[in-house]
């Protein structure tokens, strides 16, 4: 009589349980807290830094600029140091082995723990942002209270008296939903930080080394689109061999930063913001699809 | 075994890069249609920034550094270095063109303070080149504005600044307004000006001895919707309109503006 192999199929149970305990894991490391209160620190002091500013609309622009790279100084961090441990940790702890001994598929184990990276960034993220907007809320109420006192706002170098406009204004800026585009570019240059923070785990043998690598990578990110116009000029062999590494394989972070732009009130259309996301989408799955490459074949 | 692993790794980058290269493509020519961003990191900026101001640039935290080098001017404008406030405010525009009150801030500086205070600065030999100083400094802000409003033309605020400065800096202590006016009106004809450019055009037009022409101004602005702007505002319009009109000797039946007892108590007029 002839035997079946058993037959095992790609299952979203697995994933959700490798994800789950890798988000658990994470929040557990001490580096994870510190982070997070530093970023609570920040945000919340932006506020101190928004008084130098002369202008009522100017201590937005502060609040906002401050709030929002925090938001990314942050989230970037636990992104690189977070994926750098992803399968260090593993590898130290042994516990890889009893789960790989299982009927789990290693691309399974992969994704699992890089959905547990970004579900956690995207918690984080959204933590974040809910202080960040406290802040904002703050801050609007101040100058409200200000106009709604009777007292001269500061507009210009000069000061005007709280028309309706004025208020509409301070409003406007605060409660600008264009800042949900902004945080979601954010976010999503985390999620390529990640895929390719785990990438590099996939044959680093250090975490300093795997930091270290990725925080180059995100460096050369937001140079990659003058690499690319340098690359298609007329530079050395030489030069055009190292740009065309950056312009070919590292990704384009710059594409994300519309931090700017929505602070300074200029339109940024949604398809603009889909696209950039398919962007980033689509990058983080082919890094994925080559750590998968390599994970399948690493001898553990 | 390694054979495979680079076969599949070079197949998927074959098919990532033309992709990724396209994407790339794509979505700089719409960021560079919608005027997004501002300035890569030249050889220049880098020199002007310092290492570490050169890092947050390169980590994408363009308006953060941007802030933190107008903080660098604040400190400056307190410590009344005026050389050194130059050179950060014309950083922080460089780093972004499109914040409004960069520029605007920048030449109150310049016009105003650091003139004023070069004005008065008695490490000069002679009156004459206290004088000299003061209107390189008026010139420096106006200069500032002007390449302030070639980056942002369509927004009303640096125009108004640039005539303010010209009515009250640039011949001082003589005004200027009728030089000025021209700005106030461009400034106000943007429709999210605010009422007190459009008064500003009046006024500027009296104090050029040009009555008939503020008149004009002033009724064309008592036709516009009152609930908009405080009471105050239109009080003070009355007020300048019904003077003008004693001065150019209107005839009362084609007087527009109440005298100023009446006008207060008006409300909406259209």
């Amino acid at each position: 009589m002839q035997t079946h192999p058993l037959r095992i199929y790609f299952s979203f149970g697995r994933l959700w349980t490798i994800a789950r305990n890798t988000m658990t894991e994470i929040i557990r490391q001490k580096f994870f807290y510190i982070l997070v209160i530093f970023a609570v620190v920040v945000l919340v002091s932006s506020r101190y830094f928004s008084q130098f500013s002369m202008q009522d609309l100017d201590q937005v622009k502060f609040v906002k600029d401050f709030g929002l790279a925090a938001i990314k100084i942050f989230g970037t961090l636990i992104a690189i140091v977070g994926a750098a441990q992803l399968l260090h940790l593993e590898l130290e702890n042994r516990t890889i082995y009893p789960i790989l001994a299982k009927p789990v598929f290693r691309g399974e184990f992969l994704l699992g723990k890089y959905l547990g990276m970004i579900a956690l960034l995207l918690l984080t993220t959204l933590m974040m942002s809910a202080i960040f907007g406290g802040v904002l809320f703050y801050t609007e109420h101040q100058l409200l209270a200000t106009a709604g006192r009777g007292e001269m706002l500061p507009v210009g170098v000069g000061y005007q008296m709280a028309t309706p406009e004025v208020v509409q204004q301070i409003i406007k800026q605060t409660r600008d939903p264009n800042l949900l585009k902004a945080i979601a570019l954010i976010y999503f240059q985390f999620v390529i930080v990640s895929s390719i923070g785990l990438l590099i785990a996939t044959f680093a043998t250090s975490v300093i080394f795997n930091v270290i690598a990725t925080v180059m990578i995100y460096l050369c990110g937001h140079l990659e689109s003058t690499a690319r116009q340098a690359w298609l000029g007329d530079p050395s062999p030489v030069t055009k061999f190292m740009l065309l590494i950056i312009t070919f394989f590292v990704p384009d972070l710059s594409a994300f930063d519309i931090v700017d732009s929505v602070v300074l009130g200029q339109a940024v259309p949604l398809n603009l913001v889909i696209r950039t996301i398919g962007y980033g989408i689509f990058y983080s799955a082919i890094v994925l699809g080559v750590a998968w490459c390599i994970f399948q074949e690493k001898e553990i | 075994m390694m054979k495979t692993l680079g076969l599949k790794i070079a197949v998927l980058l074959v098919l990532m890069v033309p992709l990724k290269w396209t994407f790339e493509e794509s979505l700089e020519g719409r960021r560079a249609d919608l005027k997004l961003g501002g300035p890569g990191l030249s050889i220049e900026l880098r020199a002007k920034l310092g290492q570490n101001l050169a890092l947050g640039l390169l980590g994408g935290f363009r308006a953060f550094v941007a802030d933190l080098v107008w903080l660098k001017a604040h400190g400056c404008w307190m410590e009344r270095m005026w050389f050194q406030l130059k050179e950060r405010v014309e950083l922080a525009v460089l780093l972004q063109p499109h914040a409004i009150s960069f520029w605007d801030v920048g030449a109150w500086h310049m016009a105003w303070n650091a003139s004023y205070d070069e004005g008065i600065n008695q490490n000069y030999p002679s009156q004459a080149w206290r004088l000299k100083r003061r209107h390189d400094w008026v010139m420096a802000g106006k200069r500032f504005l002007e390449e302030g409003i070639r980056n942002n033309p369509d927004h009303y605020d640096l125009y108004f600044r640039l005539g303010w400065l010209i009515y009250e800096r640039l011949k001082d202590p003589m005004k200027n307004p009728l030089e000025a006016a021209p700005y106030f009106v461009k400034a106000a004809s943007f429709p999210d000006a605010p009422l007190y450019v459009d008064r500003m055009v009046g006024r500027m037009y009296v104090k050029g001895g040009k009555t008939r022409e503020a008149y004009e101004w002033w009724k064309k602005l008592w036709k516009e919707d009152h609930s908009k702007n405080p009471q105050q505002l239109w009080d003070k319009i009355a007020q300048w309109g019904h003077e003008a009109e004693e001065e150019l000797g209107i005839p009362p039946s084609e007087r527009v503006f109440p005298p100023k007892s009446k006008s207060a108590t008006i409300k909406g007029a259209k």
